[in-house]
């Protein structure tokens, strides 16, 4: 109940699959029980670099906001777009910052490293802790379910229409078992050089 | 000192402090173990090949006190079946010697050839167990129960709130950490039972006793083994008390620092 | 002052009635595992790990959680939650459907009373509610699913909460236990097509359900466990299917599952 990790809700999930990568938010933003929102998305986009961000939805923004800034920055120093490997340092390290006082979220990063071509996705801990998973990352109010649908929906090396497939079956069969996430959602299906996003009507309750 | 009855057993106040009367108060509402008071540490047993091995220590713990030094912990019940008994020792002295003896007597009285085995005492204590935590009055231990039954070694285990579980080695209290790892690698499982020798047996655990030993602050040095060997019907069951533990190294406690991790 | 104000002392015991009882002590633990139920036309699975845990510790790699009741039977009891509970509940079941000692027992038994006939899966269904009922005010902590094949040789899935609740209509895939939030949805989408439409309708036609061959639902049984296997501490070690079928009567399979 005063759980800042569940007051609002959400969900994302992030696949890596043959030279593509997908990922997968829910819409839902809600106030404990009430939904007040379905166009709540979850995942925001730094170049090559996508983040997905769960927790409580204030922090949420602020990441996102604080994130553009950031990136914005290394953009203007560096003169190219960050990394996605770089990009999850960067959310580490100003995760691990506010060590003691964190912000309650639980991002997850997706993309394709336009230098190496190699497909990346990796999570963490709301203090930083990097997880640099090869199959799939989950977070949110749905992580249980998403753990289930993501681990035998699965499978190495899918092409990018069966990854979309996939992770779209897998986020959405797991919010429609979690009364805090749903009402939509938005998949992302990451090629080296094309970006599909397409937006899931999903149930509305 | 103090010489009335009510003092008679109870650690002195001037080393101890005060007696925490909430133990044994003498009037009141009827009272229950709510937590146990002189207990019994770990009991440790492993199937083998034709039987089974069951061993506890003869401590019985008053807090962190080593107050009884001389505590029988496994008793043999029946001409099949020995019972390991771990945690209140008051609780195990009324299962061992009112229960279980009466059980017994009263089986035994019939005298039509029938002789209850491991599974029926198991069964039996399961159940008042069961019965007793359902009462919101436990028996406040974790039993095992060893034994020959139908031509097979018998092992299985029961505890306060009646959970039931068997395997091919079992431990309760603090072996389930240190003892079953221990164990679970001679024996992982109902498989490998085929494989092990009763002198295997009873050296692994002969090394569980040990090691518990070495790490569990309730333990002793002085604990009893009972080997239940069995051949189709005939069951025999041998008895050692008083052993002394054997071969102790104390040679790794000089290379420990801190609290293990530390290396220099 | 009115007579239900609480006494300040403590309370004394009423002679000859039940002692009072309130103190710390708790009755229940949690001993992990998963169970499923999944329904076809004319047989049905039900499957549980056989890992037995307290807490961090595994206890057993080889406690079943799937019960027959009645060896001629083709009801099955499959519970979880609370190892002592559970095992009551499948103990007090199978001596309710069951001729074991029709003299000794304390419930009178269905099949004695019957004429010797089995008890149906609907009557069985609506026992098992009585039993946890009844036992609503110290409940008995165990999830159950129930199954089996009605007269017609019709698969009927049944499954409950601690209290009792359950849909008379029966389901046709039920999970409960420690890993139930990350079977539950797995199912929703293998066994009723959720979130599946057919394809070239623009997502207008769902995909209409039907019933799925044996060897699908225990492939399924079997991903199902495989994932959780993965994901969840409490679950392993073993997979208890047991597969009742209108045509080949009951057969119980254990195979491996990871001990990590």
């Amino acid at each position: 109940m005063s759980n800042p990790f569940s007051m609002n809700g959400g969900a994302v999930v992030a696949m890596v699959g043959k030279d593509c990568v997908a990922i997968g938010c829910d819409l839902r933003l809600g106030m404990q029980a009430l939904t007040v929102s379905n166009n709540f998305p979850k995942i925001f986009s730094y170049g090559d670099a996508y983040l997905g961000l769960t927790g409580l939805a204030t922090d949420v923004t602020t990441m996102s906001e604080l994130f553009r800034y950031k990136v914005n920055m290394y953009r203007l120093r560096e003169e190219r777009d960050i990394e996605p490997e770089t990009m999850a340092n960067l959310v580490s390290s100003t995760l691990y910052e506010r060590r003691f006082g964190p912000y309650f979220v639980s991002p997850v990063i997706a993309g394709i490293n336009q230098r190496t071509g190699k497909p990346f996705i990796c999570g963490f801990d709301s203090i930083g802790c990097i997880d640099f998973a090869k199959d799939f990352i989950v977070s949110g109010t749905a992580s249980d379910q998403l753990f289930g649908t993501c681990e035998s929906l699965w499978e190495p090396d899918l092409e990018p229409e069966d990854l979309f497939e996939t992770c779209a079956q897998a986020l959405l069969n797991a919010v429609d078992r979690d009364a805090l996430s749903g009402w939509g959602a938005h998949v992302y299906v990451i090629t080296k050089d094309k970006i599909i996003k397409r937006l899931l009507k999903g149930r509305q309750d | 000192m103090n010489h009335l009855p009510e003092a008679w057993g109870r650690p002195r106040d001037d080393i101890y402090g005060a007696y925490d009367h909430q133990y044994v108060s003498a009037s009141n509402p009827n009272q229950h173990t709510t937590s146990p008071v002189v207990t019994g540490t770990s009991v440790v047993a492993l199937k083998y090949n034709g039987g089974v091995v069951i061993a506890a220590d003869n401590l019985a713990s008053y807090g962190s006190l080593a107050r009884f030094t001389n505590v029988e912990r496994l008793k043999q019940v029946g001409s099949h079946t020995v019972v390991g008994a771990s945690g209140d020792v008051s609780d195990m002295q009324f299962l061992f010697d009112e229960q279980l003896e009466q059980l017994i007597i009263s089986e035994e009285y019939q005298n039509d050839g029938h002789h209850l085995r491991a599974k029926h005492i198991y069964s039996y204590l399961s159940r008042v167990m069961y019965h007793r935590r359902s009462k919101f009055n436990p028996l406040w231990n974790v039993l095992l129960v060893a034994g020959w039954d139908d031509g097979k070694p018998f092992l299985a285990s029961t505890d306060l709130l009646g959970t039931t579980f068997s395997g091919p080695a079992l431990a309760s209290g603090f072996g389930a950490h240190l003892a079953i790892p221990l164990l679970r690698r001679v024996c992982p499982d109902e498989a490998a039972v085929a494989n092990i020798t009763r002198e295997q047996a009873i050296s692994v655990i002969e090394e569980c006793m040990k090691v518990l030993f070495y790490r569990d602050a309730r333990s002793m040095n002085k604990y009893s083994m009972s080997i239940i060997s069995g051949e189709g019907d005939k069951v025999e069951i041998e008895h050692r008390k008083d052993i002394q533990l054997k071969q102790q190294s104390w040679k790794f406690a000089e290379s420990i620092r801190g609290y293990g991790a530390q290396v220099v | 002052m009115s007579f239900l104000a609480t006494p300040s002392y403590p309370q004394q015991n009423v002679p000859g009635g039940e002692p009072t009882q309130r103190h710390g002590f708790n009755p229940y633990a949690d001993n992990g595992g998963s169970i499923i139920g999944i329904a076809g036309d004319d047989f049905l699975i039900m499957a549980g790990d056989t890992r037995h845990t307290a807490g961090y510790n595994i206890n057993s790699r080889t406690e079943r959680k799937v019960y027959r009741l009645g060896e001629e039977s083709s009801l099955v009891l499959a519970t979880v939650g609370f190892g002592a509970d559970a095992k009551w509940l499948a103990d007090t079941m199978k001596r309710a459907v069951d001729v074991c000692f029709p003299r000794l027992s304390m419930m009178k038994d269905f099949k004695f009373q019957h004429n010797l006939k089995d008890m149906t899966v609907s009557a069985a269904a609506q026992f098992l509610f009585t039993i946890l009922y009844g036992n609503r005010f110290f409940p008995k902590y165990a999830y159950c699913i129930l199954g089996g094949l009605d007269k017609n040789g019709k698969a009927r899935l049944f499954s409950y909460d601690p209290v009792g609740s359950y849909s008379k209509e029966g389901e046709r895939r039920a999970a409960a236990g420690a890993a139930s939030s990350l079977i539950v949805p797995f199912l929703d989408n293998q066994v009723e097509f959720k979130n599946q439409y057919v394809p070239g309708t623009q997502g207008m036609t769902e995909r209409p359900v039907e019933y799925l061959p044996l060897e699908k639902v225990e492939m399924l049984v079997k991903d199902a466990f495989t994932s959780a296997t993965e994901r969840h501490i409490e679950v392993g070690d073993g997979l208890q299917m047991v597969i009742v079928s209108a045509q080949h009567g009951v057969r119980e399979e254990i195979i491996e599952l990871k001990r990590d």
